[in-house]
């Protein structure tokens, strides 16, 4: 297992003690985030560009346009605008910084592309090649948008073999913030992740599946549109524990008791508790639910594994690193294939201006080093 | 009867057999949409519904595994009788019950329409996509003929000879392959090759797939060009192409124009969702007349006479019958039809308030007759308040008419009652009392089934529902008394159906794009719908739940008004089709009233309860368009003149 052994920070404490000690020598950084409504949206980087130390001090922000015409017009909302001019005022204090802004394209023909035109925000070895550390902030990121993301730049890393590129993931929790941000609309469908699906191929048709799901607050559309698009032979559900509220892996199964208990797919032993801070246990969890299931199912030809994430995005990081890993292999495993199933939102609201400076003291910053010197 | 189970929620599942559970599960009336007047083979049929519709499961009842076991298993099984009579009746088995069809099922995926966004050039991207489609259709078919002759697959495709006709094949890869092992290997390896490509990162235009942007596939496996042991194959070949909607507009373009301009050698079944359809097309839906496709639409079927509300007993029944162990199937018997005892009590007093009402309002002189009739009747307390809402609501009608055509106030007589009372006033009589006294009206089978707008997923979320109370019950006769009863109370069935009603509308936050807008948009169409139905003379009785534009209008909106950003019927166009495309309005096309001809708009009848609104086809208002545009603003006052009762 790659990430057996981890680097983790989990508050915001920690991770500013960890970045000025690691600053200390002089390092390029890059720092990739999304330009979003998301209250959290420059947390990351004030915390982390506002340490002083020697080196490039790049960004590379996201902008997001739900059409080709919303892209033209070049459409801002409120909460883009004052993110934005507040970050040129942020940068403007911070030495040797450049600045680009990626434009993607999330909708097309009522439906995502996000998972697609991700993988054109980072387009080759040679935008990364110029840094010592890229660090990517998924605050304000989609699961759509990160996760091919983080699939692109891995990949290009591990392949990339004249110097060593550090990558490394920033994300501001907050469960206030995160219980006042609503959907508005979702996709229609379930879709895998463009580079991490399952093709129904002739030769692996026969595999059974099996569906691992992460579960979280209000995300039973997602779940039950998911549910509709598989057809495992067994449903494994995770549920945070150790977690703030000790009760939220018996609520959660309440939330999800309809669509979950009576699925003769589902048995309560299949239920996974992992720590809702920690993702690299999530990873490991899910590694050994592969493995176990693929030995199992092998007599029926092999096993087809899909992963949704409808929890936070701390850990959709540890499923996300558990399916790179297992994609990664199979080349030499014709038995196993593996994806990540989901369903975006079309858009998102923050309800709750009012009180935003309040729920703001709630922001706990996580940092997760992925990939680089640690792993050498 | 099981309680841990609720089978309304349950899927089939792989681990118990999912083709046995699903022919358990299968109800053949949904068979009846094949048309005896419209032709099913040798003609492209286009079936059409929203999410939840029934599609797929239909598809699936054509494919190989099923018609075997089907085949195997009808003799012993009862429940299959009736499956395996209409799958007979439309040439699906031969006397011998051998099944007459090859038939595969293909799904699209995002996997094809991921290829639209893919930084390659439009040429790369038909090419991959025909390439593919073409390979799945091959790998498919070769599948289900080893199925049908019962052959190992894919060992024995060396039986299986497939000439090509150059004349209707065309130029493609397998044009020097005619053995049906070889033609699969070839397809597996391309196959892999094309999903490859796909899902690599850093793909370029430079690729090896062929460069054929047309479906041959359909064309090889003309019957006379497929040799198994020596003599050509006689079985139909039937490929069904499912969930279109997921290809992107080019693609479904293009997919369409070779499908339907070339005329396939085998039989082609297209499914999807009314999303797939352009703005354009959906709102101008169900006017295409054409010779060379069959178009059905599911909730447009079923909406017709009762055919859903037989669909939807049947469904139930089947889904009971998994956890019943002996106990009734039949879901009506769960759902009982006696209003509650506390309702009875205060009926009394109900009916007191309306006589005091009657006889304060009106001369009692002229309408003497009429109440002495209703003073006379037997029967028990809540249908005597039920007469004499109906009275209410007749003596209301009576002296509006009166008024108009300044009648004296003549004396009435029971003969001109009896010619002015019908089914519709009792039933307006019904929602009233809900109304004004809280009685129950939204229960029993038949609401249930309305409320589901033929839409089976919508039927068996709302049953699921329902089922969860039954099994309460269940559990404390259980525990408690044998002599309690299992089945729910009107009351209760009122009550969990308001609830869930108010769930639906609240997911449509999370469900449906532009939300804020939809819902207000539908907000005043149920309130427009709720001021014409709650006037005293119940004049269109029992209500109205719909409402429309005439088909000129409608025209409008199809020709200028969606194909124009700029337009000021624009956002008005687009919240239609999004609607429709949604399921949160039903529409009916053509629909010939006066003289006219009308598009009307029904609402989803889950909303219908929202707003207390009868559940029943068939009374609506048309309005002009300018008023309908009035109706996405917000506190909106409803424009009454211009308005055609119908």
């Amino acid at each position: 297992m790659r990430w057996k052994n981890y680097v983790l920070n989990k508050k915001s404490k920690d991770c500013v003690n960890f970045w000025q000690d690691y600053l200390k020598n002089s390092r390029d950084l890059l720092y990739i985030h999304g330009l979003g409504f998301d209250p959290r949206t420059l947390n990351g980087i004030k915390s982390i560009y506002g340490i002083e130390g020697s080196g490039k001090r790049d960004v590379l922000s996201v902008r997001y346009f739900q059409s080709q015409e919303e892209k033209e017009a070049n459409i801002t909302t409120n909460e883009v605008q004052y993110h934005e001019e507040e970050l040129e005022k942020f940068l403007g204090s911070v030495n040797k910084s450049n600045r680009e802004i990626v434009p993607i394209i999330t909708r097309a023909e009522q439906k995502s592309i996000a998972s697609i035109t991700a993988h054109g925000i980072v387009d080759g070895i040679s935008k990364i090649s110029g840094y010592t550390d890229i660090i990517v902030d998924i605050s304000a990121m989609p699961r759509g948008v990160f996760i091919p993301l983080l699939h692109k730049i891995l990949k290009i890393i591990d392949g990339y073999t004249i110097s060593t590129i550090n990558l490394h993931v920033v994300v501001t929790e907050n469960y206030i913030l995160d219980s006042r941000i609503e959907d508005e609309g979702v996709e229609q469908s379930a879709e895998f992740i463009h580079g991490l699906s399952i093709h129904e191929l002739a030769i692996n048709q026969k595999f059974k599946e099996v569906w691992i799901a992460i579960l979280g607050e209000k995300q039973l559309e997602q779940y039950e549109k998911i549910r509709s698009s598989v057809n495992p032979v067994s449903t494994c559900a995770i549920l945070p524990f150790p977690s703030k509220n000790l009760r939220r892996g018996d609520e959660l199964i309440n939330h999800y008791q309809d669509k979950l208990l009576n699925d003769s797919d589902f048995d309560i032993k299949n239920i996974i508790y992992a720590d809702e801070q920690n993702p690299f246990q999530v990873y490991r969890l899910i590694r050994n639910t592969i493995e176990r299931h693929s030995q199992s199912l092998k007599i029926f030809g092999g096993t087809k594994v899909i992963v949704s994430v409808l929890s936070s995005k701390l850990l959709t990081i540890g499923a996300f690193l558990a399916v790179y890993e297992t994609k990664l292999s199979e080349d030499t495993r014709k038995d196993l294939r593996i994806g990540i199933k989901h369903v975006d939102s079309i858009s998102h609201k923050f309800v709750g201006e009012e009180d935003k400076e309040e729920i703001l003291k709630s922001n706990e910053l996580f940092h997760m080093w992925i990939a680089g010197d640690p792993y050498k | 009867m099981r309680i841990d189970i609720n089978p309304f929620f349950s899927r089939p599942s792989e681990t118990i057999g999912a083709d046995d559970k699903f022919i358990q599960l299968f109800s053949p009336d949904v068979l009846d949409i094949f048309d005896e007047k419209k032709p099913l083979w040798d003609i492209v049929n286009i079936i059409r519904s929203s999410p939840g519709g029934g599609k797929t499961t239909l598809l699936r009842l054509f494919t190989p595994d099923i018609l075997l076991r089907i085949k195997n298993k009808q003799k012993d099984e009862q429940h299959l009788i009736e499956i395996y009579k209409k799958l007979k009746m439309l040439g699906i088995y031969d006397d011998k019950d051998n099944p007459l069809l090859i038939a595969t099922h293909i799904p699209f995926t995002n996997e094809y329409s991921t290829l639209e966004y893919l930084k390659i050039n439009d040429a790369a991207k038909s090419h991959l996509f025909f390439s593919l489609l073409n390979t799945r259709i091959i790998l498919s078919v070769l599948y289900s003929f080893c199925k049908i002759k019962d052959l190992d697959f894919p060992e024995d495709l060396d039986k299986l000879i497939i000439n090509q006709n150059p004349a209707m094949t065309g130029y493609n890869p397998l044009r020097n392959i005619n053995n049906g092992k070889e033609i699969y290997d070839w397809c597996c390896e391309n196959e892999e090759k094309i999903c490859s490509d796909i899902d690599n990162i850093t793909l370029t235009d430079n690729h090896e797939v062929d460069k054929r942007i047309e479906l041959y596939a359909l064309h090889l496996f003309y019957q006379k060009n497929m040799i198994y042991n020596g003599h050509p194959v006689t079985e139909k070949i039937l490929v069904m192409l499912d969930d279109v909607h997921n290809l992107s507009q080019n693609q479904r373009g293009s997919l369409m124009k070779n499908i339907i301009d070339r005329r396939p050698s085998v039989n082609v079944w297209i499914a999807e969702r009314l999303q797939a359809l352009s703005m354009e097309e959906i709102i101008s839906e169900g006017n295409i007349v054409n010779r060379d496709f069959v178009l059905v639409n599911l909730e447009q079927f079923w909406s017709k006479g009762n055919k859903f509300q037989k669909f939807a007993g049947s469904v139930a029944e089947k889904r009971l019958s998994t956890i019943a162990e002996g106990e009734s199937t039949n879901l009506s018997s769960y759902l009982s039809e006696t209003i509650d005892k506390d309702y009875v009590e205060v009926a009394k007093k109900h009916t007191q308030v309306i006589k005091e009402r009657l006889n304060s309002n009106f001369n009692k002189k002229k309408y003497s007759k009429w109440i002495e009739t209703k003073e006379n009747f037997v029967g028990n307390e809540i249908e005597t308040l039920v007469e004499w809402k109906r009275l209410e609501i007749l003596i209301y009608r009576d002296h509006g008419n009166s008024q108009q055509v300044l009648q004296f106030e003549d004396f009435l007589d029971e003969n001109s009652l009896d010619h002015q009372d019908g089914s519709d006033i009792e039933n307006a009589a019904r929602l009233f009392l809900h109304e004004e006294f809280k009685l129950p009206y939204y229960y029993g089978i038949d609401k249930i089934s309305r409320l589901s707008s033929s839409n089976i997923e919508q039927f068996l979320n709302i049953s699921g529902k329902l089922f969860e109370a039954i099994s309460t019950n269940q559990l404390k006769k259980i525990s408690q008394s044998k002599n309690l009863s299992v089945s729910i109370t009107p009351k209760k069935q009122d009550q969990l159906i308001k609830k869930l009603t108010d769930e639906k509308w609240k997911e449509m936050d999370i469900r449906v794009p532009s939300s804020t807008q939809i819902k207000i948009f539908l907000d005043n169409i149920g309130l427009f719908c709720r001021e014409h139905t709650y006037t005293p003379n119940a004049w269109n009785s029992p209500g109205i739940n719909g409402i429309a534009i005439t088909m000129q209008e409608r025209d409008v909106l199809k020709d200028k008004a969606i194909k124009d950003t700029k337009h000021t019927l624009h956002q008005l166009a687009k919240t239609i089709a999004v609607c429709i495309s949604y399921n949160l309005l039903d529409f009916r096309l053509n629909y010939k009233v006066q003289g006219k001809e009308v598009m009307i708009l029904y609402l989803n009848r889950i909303y219908c309860a929202k707003y207390g609104l009868p559940l029943n086809n068939g009374k609506f208002k048309v309005r002009k368009l300018n008023d309908f545009r009035n109706f996405l603003n917000k506190g909106n006052a409803y424009i009454n003149n211009n308005t055609l009762d119908l």
